[in-house]
């Protein structure tokens, strides 16, 4: 099991986009991958070209067919989230909350502090999307409760809605690199091809195959598929 | 690849097929510094705090104070309850016992939640 955290202490700064861009990238990489959508606006899926009032397959609801768009499994995981016994089990030493060897990439929102901390013990890694904007860069002081950010092992910054006609974005990402270039896990350019394949409930890579964005995030992935061992685990499982 | 309809008409003026966008890259010398960076390189929640040998020695010391005042409470306590321990009596009679009630409700169904999702989650070998 290789879980992906995708939570940022800072709201509005493409979190959901990233995280279901990074599903569909690892699926097509080959990667057994489902999504968790743990988020109450529930927006993951309109990255996979869904209609808002498609409904997900409820996490711990046998009673529909499993939903796979771009290669990847998806569940709505609002319920699961926050109910009491799931919860405890994420905090039992040594539970292993997530059966299962395929990658699952979760989405969850900025204000629910409280689920990260309990699935990060649990997580290969933490992805914290941050924008160039002086609110989000003061936001990583709240990346980890109790661990400076410099110290976090498991966590990936990634610069998300990058753009560099601006000098505050330009400035950001070289200071993000040279200050913490070990954290940093890439760069997404800000792209309006993304906000218009939405609005068309169409996949970004079918509507616009050649945007930017698309470039970065497989780049991205490769940062995350390296951080995650998900390379040596594809090794061994050719061999 | 479907291409928006101004930017199209945009490549045909300028006779390009395709679009390459131009990077603004900064060197790390003409970088200023903003003062959110230096705000975030002296936040001790972000750089941890620098400790000298002295602040290691201080730690250590309170924490063995900390350590000592524990350990002495902890032996008043006890030994205030063995002076207190009142002459063992008979064991009281234990209550008649009820049936168990089956837990409903909704932990029930939580638990229930939690179980279907781990097996929807279960490996089921590669997709066709």
């Amino acid at each position: 099991m290789t879980l992906i955290l995708f939570h940022s202490p800072k709201g509005g700064v493409g979190t959901t986009f990233l995280a279901a861009h990074c599903a569909m990238e690892l699926a097509a990489r080959g990667h057994e991958t489902l999504a968790i959508d743990f988020t109450y606006q529930s927006t993951l899926k309109l990255f996979f070209g869904l209609l808002p009032e498609q409904q997900l397959v409820r996490a711990g609801d046998a009673s529909r067919d499993e939903i796979i768009v771009s290669g990847v499994e998806l569940f709505d995981g609002e319920d699961l989230g926050r109910s009491a016994s799931f919860r405890a089990l994420l905090a039992e030493p040594g539970a292993q909350p997530f059966p299962t060897d395929k990658v699952i990439v979760a989405d969850i929102a900025s204000h629910d502090r409280e689920l990260r901390q309990l699935l990060m013990p649990h997580a290969a890694l933490h992805v914290v999307p941050i924008v160039p904007r002086p609110a989000a860069l003061a936001a990583l002081v709240h990346v980890d409760p109790r661990t400076p950010l410099v110290d976090l092992s498991n966590t990936a910054v990634v610069l998300n809605m990058l753009d560099d006609t601006r000098t505050l974005s330009r400035h950001s990402q070289v200071f993000l690199n040279q200050a913490f270039g070990s954290l940093m896990a890439g760069a997404v350019r800000r792209d309006e091809c993304i906000g218009e394949a939405v609005a068309n409930f169409e996949p970004l890579a079918k509507l616009f195959p050649q945007a930017p964005a698309l470039a970065d995030i497989a780049q991205m992935v490769s940062m995350l598929e390296e951080r995650c061992g998900l390379n040596v685990q594809a090794a061994q499982a050719l061999s | 690849m479907a291409v928006r309809n101004d930017v199209e008409s945009l490549l045909s003026r300028l006779g390009r097929q395709d679009l390459r966008y131009r990077e603004f890259a900064d060197q790390l010398g003409d970088m200023e510094l903003w003062p959110i960076f230096e705000a975030l390189l002296q936040d001790p929640r972000i750089v941890g705090r620098a400790q000298t040998l002295l602040d290691q020695r201080r730690e250590t010391q309170l924490e063995q104070m900390r350590l000592e005042r524990a350990a002495r409470a902890r032996a008043e306590l006890e030994a205030q309850a063995a002076a207190e321990l009142p002459v063992p009596a008979a064991a009281p009679t234990p209550p008649p016992r009820t049936p168990a009630t089956p837990v409903t409700g909704p932990l029930q169904s939580m638990d229930a939640q939690v179980r279907t999702f781990l097996g929807q989650i279960g490996s089921k070998g590669p997709r066709a």
